[in-house]
């Protein structure tokens, strides 16, 4: 009997005695701002695992990628994030750290971001659920040498890898909504270019085509108009990174910005060239918010984007970023929407492409 | 890492002075300074400073029953919140050491009870969040005599609380009778 009740008491775990009904995150407010306050449980079915309808997060285990860019992920274990209940007025769960706290905050930006996708015209179940991998081991050497400081979404696999901030800052980037929304973006834009979360990326895994790096950045641009039109906030890295050059109301042009085919001719003479997609898909995601300013109207910007992207990947050429700006420009509406993106193309690309559709409007 | 504990252990190896004729084990009290690995929600065990009082009754020659207490603390977070985080930890564990007068290679094992507290502030909004958690307390290192009135140890180990763990690399000093 003495032998028991010891073994009770080793293992015994003293959890919160009342039942949550909201858990404590972070969350923008009406200013704009990010605000720690306890949000309602929604679809968050189990606090302690990080886990809900939407998906769960895992933590650890080993993402593996195969010659077509396939993703796959194995071995995750089950969060443990301890945390409290301890007003029974609000009977809000309270993180006892505050990887919890930025673990919960990950989840509650997508449950505020499925509660949108019909207003966007998209289909929840398309995308949801949707799981998560705390720092694992990835298959990458040169993602291993950066282990720290970044998110992604796994293309095929259809999951979110998230990795610890090297640095603490005021909002961490696995809680900040721009950059959950940025990464689901990427969800989008593979659904919308391939049909299906599942199906391999159009381009194998470390292709170094024109195309292949064309395609690669409009992803991230796609990916930032979708997290800054439906945060309605160009600069959404703002709350956790200093980034102006993904500040998408900033004066980006293609002056400034390597393409895909002088990248290529030089790659060959350096040792670890890598190219970066991120200042060409900034200029299209740039283009974006300039629609959105120029109609007020950020829903109706991201519809337009989408619904180019859909009839540029009809086209066949998933490769060709000019034919979506140009296929961008031929469905907009004649009037403010499309001398918006006349204008945008002519500001920001100019000496790159021209729009021949906007030969006549302008 | 294991490179530096090796230097250390070697250079506490010769520095045991005990005289012949005190016991391998002898009642002892003292302070602990150190640092604590604490699991967080993510599984990862970020650092903290680890302070705390040590005593230890000899069972016999070589064993010994050693009550604890410590305190960590670490503060986290940002300008929108802000955590400041305590765990408090009392233990009793019953150990074994085997070696010379000098140095002697302990182990012990025995029951743990964790109190954790975490202050949030969300820019003015105050949470709290408490945590009870009994657990297993155990650890293994080099119980050092430094004449015959100094302890000075080096124990590394960890504690239990509810699935997980934390981990713990403590310098234990005091005077022995």
């Amino acid at each position: 009997m003495r032998a028991a009740l010891l073994l009770l008491f080793f293992v015994g775990a003293c959890g919160p005695s009342l039942e949550a009904t909201n858990y404590l995150r972070f969350g923008i407010g009406g200013d704009g701002e990010y605000y720690v306050s306890p949000e309602s449980m929604g679809t968050m079915q189990d606090l302690e695992a990080v886990s809900g309808s939407l998906g769960t997060v895992h933590q650890g285990g080993l993402v593996t990628m195969n010659a077509q860019g396939d993703t796959f992920y194995e071995g995750g274990r089950a969060m443990r994030v301890d945390f409290d209940v301890d007003d029974p007025m609000t009977l809000t769960a309270v993180p006892l750290d505050e990887q919890g706290l930025v673990l919960w905050s990950f989840y509650g930006h997508l449950e505020d971001l499925a509660g949108e996708l019909s207003d966007h015209g998209f289909d929840r179940d398309v995308f949801f659920p949707i799981d998560a991998a705390w720092t694992p081991v990835l298959p990458d050497a040169m993602l291993e040498m950066l282990p720290m400081e970044n998110a992604a979404y796994a293309t095929a696999g259809h999951f979110f890898i998230l990795l610890q901030d090297l640095i603490s800052k005021d909002v961490p980037l696995a809680a900040n909504a721009g950059i959950v929304r940025h990464e689901f973006g990427h969800a989008v834009f593979h659904w919308l270019t391939v049909g299906d979360t599942l199906a391999s990326s159009p381009f194998g895994a470390g292709a170094q085509s024109e195309s292949s790096l064309f395609y690669t950045s409009l992803h991230e641009g796609y990916a930032d108009s979708f997290a800054a039109l439906t945060l309605d906030d160009p600069d959404f890295f703002a709350a956790s990174l200093n980034m102006p050059a993904r500040d998408l109301s900033g004066d980006h042009s293609v002056a400034t910005v390597q393409l895909p085919a002088e990248f290529l001719a030089t790659a060959d003479e350096e040792l670890l060239a890598i190219w970066d997609p991120y200042p060409l898909g900034t200029l299209f995601a740039a283009t974006a918010w300039d629609l959105r300013l120029a109609t007020n109207d950020s829903a109706q910007a991201l519809a337009s984007l989408t619904t180019a992207v859909l009839t540029w990947t009809d086209q066949g050429d998933l490769g060709d970023a000019w034919g979506l700006l140009d296929t961008w420009v031929e469905q907009a509406p004649a009037g403010p929407a499309r001398d918006s993106l006349c204008s945008s193309a002519e500001r920001r690309f100019a000496g790159a492409h021209t729009v021949a559709a906007c030969g006549g409007v302008r | 890492m294991r490179g530096w504990l090796g230097l250390l252990l070697i250079a506490l190896l010769p520095v045991g002075t005990a005289q012949a004729e005190c016991p391998p084990v002898a009642p002892a009290v003292g302070v602990a300074l150190g640092t604590v690995a604490l699991h967080v929600g993510s599984g990862e065990h970020p650092l903290a400073p680890m302070v705390g009082a040590w005593g230890r009754i000899p069972l016999g020659a070589a064993c010994y029953l050693e009550p604890e207490a410590a305190l960590a603390w670490r503060s986290e977070g940002g300008e929108v919140a802000s955590f400041d985080r305590r765990f408090y930890r009392a233990a009793v564990g019953l150990g074994c050491s085997a070696g010379t007068r000098a140095t002697r290679v302990a182990l012990s094992i025995g029951p743990s009870f964790g109190y954790r507290f975490t202050g949030i502030d969300g820019m003015g909004a105050p949470y709290k969040a408490r945590s009870f958690s009994p657990g297993l307390r155990y650890r293994a290192g080099f119980l050092v005599p430094l004449g015959q009135r100094m302890q000075l140890d080096i124990l590394a180990g960890g504690s239990t609380h509810d699935r997980v763990f934390d981990h713990d690399l403590l310098l234990q000093g005091g005077v022995r009778w």
